[in-house]
């Protein structure tokens, strides 16, 4: 009985100097904490990838609070929760996806531009290119392999069936990987309201274009001459879109004899 | 028999050339002759549209430290300098020659006496006027690399050709043993050197045995190594280590380890333009392969289309599958035939369509690991590591593999049974990792 009273006294004992301890404690290192974290931290998608450079959600959550990274960082939350966490940190959100530029293709050959001879080797544009100078007459031309699909790490790019790469302008998130990679220097970002651009980048002559691909820009004029604000020039055999006067009119589009001007 | 690690037999198809002395091509009607045959600078032109030059004629020049002048191959006319077809570039500058039929030889191409009062300079001199370049495949130029930045204390002679189908080396030792000998110890009076070995497989057992004699007969302290039969023993490093047991360290040359590697054509190169006064301005190529009617060793002026050699050879036997320029293990498939032979073209092998076939048919599949590759590669590399970098797009990893090892041989790709294009993906990491 002794020993009972005894043992409860002496743990009483222990519990109440470890509570008054610990309460001294966490009163003397307090750390303020944002509450804005915890529910940044719960706005963000919590996979913890890492994919914005920091450890993890929590801690791009700090540094979001803390203002010393951009809300762009994390590629993984969609727009709705962007806004949401824009709203918890009192700053505007805008949608970013209509504003970051958009990878285009600018080559409109693909099966249609003529082979000098079939390619055996790694699917790869970047050993197709420096093999015999590129399996395809246009130097210019998109060899076909498929390097920037592989590349993009938002799965925009896909090979269509004719051999070119077909870029989902609603995935592209504009990180302009396909752009370093690719080695005929075909793709190119485009602001998303510019809606026209060129889908040719072969320096050729028209005669020779023709012979290539009948289907790249052949430096006809039409377009220049159409353009109501004439922002298109020819540079080199190669019709030339000035974006900043570009009013979108897309008259171009209709007259271009080769169909080498696309609208996004 | 002395060897190095790594490598593998493979079987040669060396019979079908093997037996055919070397023939003079018919000159050709015209020319074209490119300005980048050479590892380094790139020529310029010497000369304009319009110009009469003989054959012999110097047409190309670089002040670069490393390049190799080029001269007219036939006496005609400058039809037009313009970009046209090249074995390994694709497209180049080239110069075009009509011929005036004559073949009229430039007026410095006289025979040359007394050479052993040459110095070591005038000799390299002479060597650098004529153009002189490896003929091994890789078209160093000769000057430079006769002209180490280290003392080197030996000279290898590369007679091995130890590419399949290939026969040009062959013959040359079979048929100007004299003149091959002769440029040998020019070389060596060039280097300086008192240790000369000249390393020859054993599947070339009469080329071996002529050379000895020859030796003992000139009294020349020349030594000849028989080595067994294996690819790649022709890349100079691996020949280092078969015949001297000494390792060129990665990113190091043979110079670093007191060795010169040449090959034996380039020994005959030297003796002409010596003796002779002869810039390079033909070579010995094989034209081989079950496709073509008539396999031989030709004598070819630089410059002078593929399709005239086939032609020579009477033709195809059947509808060809693949047209490579030097050996089917490092040659370069060709989509024409209207190409002018280089200087480092050793070779015009056609292959049929069922050959092509076996090699490309379920091409790519996935890596089993079964190592293959590892046992072959002949620098101790680890090819699988580096083809599973480029399937998995991480080149950044690859660098840990040391890519800049590989020297090309084919040899994993050879061997792989996934037939997965190893060398292939090693090549696009190096571009890309440079």
């Amino acid at each position: 009985m002794k020993a009972i009273i005894l043992g409860v006294m002496a743990l009483s004992g222990l519990g109440l100097a470890f509570g008054v301890l610990l309460a001294w404690v966490s009163k003397k290192f307090h750390v303020q904490i944002d509450p804005r974290v915890e529910k940044v931290t719960e706005l963000l998608p919590g996979v913890n990838c890492g994919a914005c450079g920091f450890a993890g959600c929590s801690a791009l959550a700090e540094a979001l609070v803390a203002d010393t990274a951009q809300l762009t960082a994390c590629p993984v939350s969609g727009a709705d929760s962007k806004k949401q966490i824009a709203q918890e940190l009192g700053v505007c959100a805008v949608d970013l996806h209509n504003i970051t530029p958009l990878a285009v293709v600018a080559c409109n050959g693909g099966t249609r531009a003529k082979d000098k001879f079939k390619y055996q080797g790694l699917a790869d544009c970047r050993v197709a290119v420096k093999t015999m100078g590129g399996p395809k007459n246009c130097k210019y031309a998109c060899v076909g392999q498929g390097t920037c699909a592989t590349v993009c790490p938002a799965n925009a790019i896909s090979m269509r069936a004719d051999g070119i790469p077909l870029i989902n302008p609603d995935l592209c998130v504009g990180c302009t990987k396909c752009v370093a990679v690719c080695p005929s220097n075909i793709i190119y970002m485009l602001e998303r309201e510019k809606k026209v651009y060129i889908k040719c980048r072969s320096r050729d002559k028209g005669a020779q274009v023709m012979k290539n691909c009948k289907c790249g820009c052949i430096a006809c004029m039409k377009c220049v001459k159409e353009c109501p604000v004439k922002c298109i020039s020819i540079v080199d055999n190669l019709a030339v879109i000035d974006h900043a006067k570009c009013i979108n009119c897309q008259k171009c589009v209709a007259v271009c004899p080769t169909k080498c001007i696309a609208v996004l | 028999m002395k060897t190095f690690k790594g490598g593998q037999h493979i079987d040669g198809f060396k019979h079908l050339s093997r037996e055919m002395a070397i023939k003079t091509l018919p000159l050709p009607s015209q020319v074209i002759i490119p300005l980048s045959q050479h590892t380094g600078a790139v020529c310029e032109p010497v000369v304009k549209k319009g110009d009469m030059v003989k054959t012999g004629t110097l047409i190309g020049t670089s002040d670069k430290l490393i390049s190799s002048r080029i001269h007219a191959s036939l006496s005609g006319v400058i039809k037009d300098i313009l970009e046209y077809n090249h074995p390994i570039l694709g497209q180049a500058q080239a110069v075009i020659i009509d011929s005036d039929g004559n073949d009229t030889l430039d007026s410095a191409i006289v025979k040359r006496t007394k050479i052993e009062l040459l110095s070591k300079e005038q000799l390299l001199e002479i060597i650098k006027n004529a153009g002189i370049v490896g003929l091994g495949g890789a078209a160093f130029p000769a000057q430079v690399k006769l002209n180490p930045l280290k003392p080197v204390d030996t000279l290898l002679i590369n007679g091995v050709e130890c590419e399949p189908y290939l026969t040009c080396d062959y013959r040359l030792m079979l048929e100007h043993t004299n003149s091959i000998l002769k440029g040998i110890v020019l070389m060596q009076k060039i280097i300086g050197v008192e240790t000369v070995i000249i390393g020859i497989e054993e599947d070339k057992l009469e080329a071996i045995k002529l050379l000895r004699n020859k030796c003992v007969e000139k009294k020349y302290n020349i030594e000849i190594v028989c080595l067994k039969a294996k690819y790649p023993q022709g890349a100079e490093k691996q020949l280092i280590k078969a015949i001297l047991d000494r390792e060129v360290p990665s990113g190091k040359l043979p110079f670093d380890v007191g060795v010169i590697v040449s090959n034996v054509g380039t020994a005959f190169a030297v003796f002409e333009a010596v003796y002779n006064a002869k810039p390079l301005y033909e070579r010995v190529v094989t034209v081989t392969g079950k496709c073509v009617k008539q396999p031989s060793n030709l004598k070819v002026r630089i410059g002078t289309r593929f399709k005239e050699l086939l032609d020579f050879c009477q033709g195809f036997t059947q509808t060809p599958g693949k047209i490579i320029m030097g050996g089917p293990m490092m040659g370069m498939s060709q989509y024409t035939d209207d190409l002018p032979v280089i200087k480092g073209t050793s070779g015009i092998l056609v292959l049929s369509q069922k050959e092509v076939q076996e090699f490309s048919q379920g091409a790519d599949q996935s890596c089993i690991r079964c190592g293959r590759c590892v046992n072959i590669c002949p620098v101790g590399m680890l090819p699988y590591a580096l083809s599973l970098c480029v399937e998995m797009n991480k080149l950044d990893k690859a660098a840990q593999y040391n890519p800049f090892d590989c020297i090309e041989c084919g040899a994993c790709t050879y061997v792989c049974p996934a037939k997965r294009q190893i060398l292939s993906g090693i090549r696009l990491i190096k571009a890309v990792t440079r």
